[in-house]
């Protein structure tokens, strides 16, 4: 008896030793943020575990709380293994100790297959801290219509745009333009693409101070305060689908974004037509940049990262991410996936073609530990020159004061 | 002696379970907010001791100011309003008319509906360019053209309250129904015999009889609205440029938009003073009994 119990026990303790072991590298956990490739992210996972014997735990978040979501976890020490989130906090997490370089974790085919912009993104100090997911390059979308009834060409500055802007209200659109800015964010979404044009930038060369407070800095923040008279009036509240929508009902005659709402249109059978993608607007030096969104998959620091990385190798292919780029309207950033889909490269596909091309003029947010409060000081102080708080010269030098504090405290 | 101290040790036995639950859920994580507040901890996890900087940095920033302003304006009155329209509703469904059930389901609809339903419809309501209050003003021409009620911060503030004000009155009503119903009728009914007249009942015996249990409710409503953090969020996010934010906002939004752990805990800490001495006020009030006699 006393040995059957013997055996028990030591059956137990090698059973309680050796499974958690067993079961920590059978299973991994990525978090997507809402439902965009859902479907293919199912499928993938399920293909992976049958390749490799590890089920992938698919999670999904919202946007608007993941950040604080997974500083939360982070900081418990309970984050999932894997996270697609924004570019921004590549530099943050890296610096907390949470997320790990993954240059050593993947293939050197899929190091390559990136293009240079998204890698660039990426990388802090030579090493790639991120990978690239899915990329949005955004430029300026105008009602061909509305525009043809108030002038013969279109726009090609800011200036241009807000001469034509007084004209275009009441006409085939309500309004001449639509911005976005419920949120910090998205302010800064809608205020960066002019800032750039004019010459300005966030930061300084070396990420201590801001370098927004110049003279073409408060003239960018002037064009921006003018335009929003024109634009529609849930200027502070609207979201960014609402000013996708505002511009898909012809509400508004342009806007800056990507080609979701065309896309958006095409799949709800309806006409899209009058929309044209012009090249990015030009400030009064002749500069444009188009406004490039990144987003990435972080690898976080949990021990399971070379299983980790070779999901996401597995997830970054054609047939499964690729078909979601392709769906969702977004630019791929991956060499393999314009030669795999020909979709990619067809000039008539106006949701990527005119995207894809201007991928090398497209200038991306800084990803600095601070962001999310800089972006904020910023955010608030264009929306008080919006309203008429502050002049756009009063709003900078505050914002400037405040966002140097922050980054002198990091 | 002994006896008596066995009894006691027994006793304290019995209490151990709660205490140790309260030590470790309520006084524990208190104590590490108290001691956050004196720290900076930076996003490499270097924790730095920085005295009284956090408290500092709150009293001299400019959104400081806004933000206690905001708070006192939410608090103080939303309070009031919530009373008034509570203590107006009461007072109509106090007496008996036809249709007077259904008129008290009706009214506790807005109290009943998840508050995320009611941010969503009076977001609707809201919206500047299909919303049916603009279109309202609009037709009115009290607005000249449509505007951003909640984008606005001269607006925000305000139109967030409204909606706060629209989901606890109907709480305070009941409330104040229940204290009407409390009264005896013979008082009013001495009254009239001595010729007061309907507004002299009202001012010195209703007032005067439901005065302790409105100012307890008063108290209570007022500490929920200090910690009341879903509407604003849900609405405005504490915006634009935090015209909206209360201080429970800008402690989610140091705590986990900005990871600023010691300044968030610095302001919770300033938020845990104001609440304390609502706390003690209550306590205070719920110890005055008021008598019919």
């Amino acid at each position: 008896m006393k040995k059957m119990l013997l055996v028990l026990l030591s059956l137990s303790l090698v059973m309680v030793l050796v499974l958690p072991t067993v079961a920590e590298t059978k299973e991994i956990t990525y978090v997507t943020l809402g439902n965009t490739g859902m479907e293919l992210l199912e499928e993938a996972a399920k293909a992976f575990e049958e390749k490799e014997g590890v089920k992938v735990n698919l999670e999904s978040w919202s946007y608007s709380d993941a950040y604080s979501k997974i500083l939360t976890l982070a900081e418990a020490g309970n984050m999932p293994d894997s996270m697609y989130g924004f570019s921004s906090w590549t530099v943050q997490f890296k610096e907390a100790g949470y997320t790990v370089a993954i240059d050593d974790l993947i293939s050197k085919e899929l190091y390559d297959d990136f293009s240079k912009a998204a890698r660039d993104v990426c990388s802090v100090n030579g090493e790639l801290w991120a990978m690239p997911s899915y990329m949005s390059v955004r430029s300026i979308l105008i009602n061909q219509t509305a525009f043809d009834e108030v002038s013969d060409e279109p726009p090609t500055t800011w200036e241009g745009l807000l001469e034509l802007a007084p004209e275009l209200c009441g006409k085939t659109c309500p309004y001449a333009y639509t911005l976005v800015a419920g949120h910090p964010k998205n302010t800064i979404d809608c205020f960066l693409p002019i800032l750039w044009a004019y010459g300005a930038d966030v930061l300084s060369e070396d990420q201590k101070t801001v370098a927004f407070n110049t003279e073409e800095g408060v003239a960018a923040l002037q064009m921006y305060v003018d335009l929003a008279k024109y634009a529609v009036p849930d200027y502070g509240e609207a979201t960014i689908n609402e000013t996708q929508s505002n511009f898909t009902t012809q509400t508004a005659a342009a806007y800056v974004h990507n080609a979701q709402g065309l896309a958006a249109l095409k799949a709800a059978g309806e006409n899209y037509d009058w929309a044209t993608i012009l090249q990015p607007l030009k400030g009064p030096g002749g500069e444009a940049y188009s406004y490039g969104v990144m987003d990435v998959d972080l690898v976080f620091n949990t021990g399971n990262q070379d299983i980790t990385a070779k999901w996401l190798e597995f997830w970054h292919q054609a047939k499964y991410q690729g078909v979601v780029i392709d769906k969702a309207g977004f630019v791929p950033n991956q060499a393999s996936y314009y030669k795999e889909m020909p979709i990619f490269t067809d000039e008539a596909n106006v949701f990527v073609a005119p995207f894809a091309a201007m991928e090398p003029i497209a200038k991306f947010k800084p990803s600095i530990t601070c962001w999310e409060e800089i972006q904020k000081i910023m955010a608030d102080n264009v929306t008080k020159a919006v309203f008429g708080q502050l002049t756009a010269a009063e709003a900078f030098e505050a914002a400037e004061k405040d966002c140097n504090e922050v980054l002198a405290a990091q | 002696m002994k006896r008596d101290n066995i009894i006691k040790t027994t006793n304290l036995l019995y209490v151990l379970p709660m205490l140790i639950f309260f030590g470790v859920f309520i006084l524990s994580p208190i104590i590490q907010v108290f001691e956050n507040s004196f720290l900076q901890i930076k996003a490499n996890g270097d924790v730095e001791f920085i005295q009284f900087d956090n408290y500092i940095k709150f009293f001299n920033s400019k959104d400081a100011s806004m933000v206690l302003k905001n708070t006192f304006i939410w608090v103080f009155v939303g309070v009031a309003a919530k009373i008034l329209i509570g203590l107006l509703m009461a007072l109509v469904l106090y007496n008996n008319f036809v249709g007077k059930r259904v008129l008290t389901g009706v009214m506790l609809i807005p109290y009943a509906m998840p508050a995320a339903v009611s941010c969503v419809v009076w977001r609707l309501m809201y919206h500047p360019t299909f919303g049916h209050i603009t279109q309202l003003l609009l037709d009115l021409n009290i607005l000249e053209r449509p505007m951003s009620f909640l984008g606005n911060p001269a607006t925000s503030l305000l139109a967030v309250l409204i909606v706060n004000v629209w989901a606890v009155a109907p709480f305070c009503a009941l409330n104040i129904l229940a204290s009407l119903y409390s009264i005896p009728t013979y008082i009013y009914e001495a009254a009239s015999i001595d010729g007061a007249g309907h507004l002299r009942k009202f001012f010195h015996i209703t007032i005067h009889l439901i005065f302790t249990d409105v100012r307890t409710l008063a108290l209570l409503i007022g500490i929920w609205a200090f910690n009341s953090f879903d509407v604003i969020y849900m609405m405005t996010t504490g915006g634009p440029a935090n015209s909206s934010s209360i201080l429970v906002n800008l402690v989610y939004q140091n705590a986990f938009e900005f990871n600023n752990r010691g300044y968030a805990s610095a302001i919770s800490i300033i938020c845990f003073i104001i609440l304390s001495i609502f706390s003690v006020l209550y306590v205070r009030s719920k110890n005055k009994e008021v008598s019919f006699e």
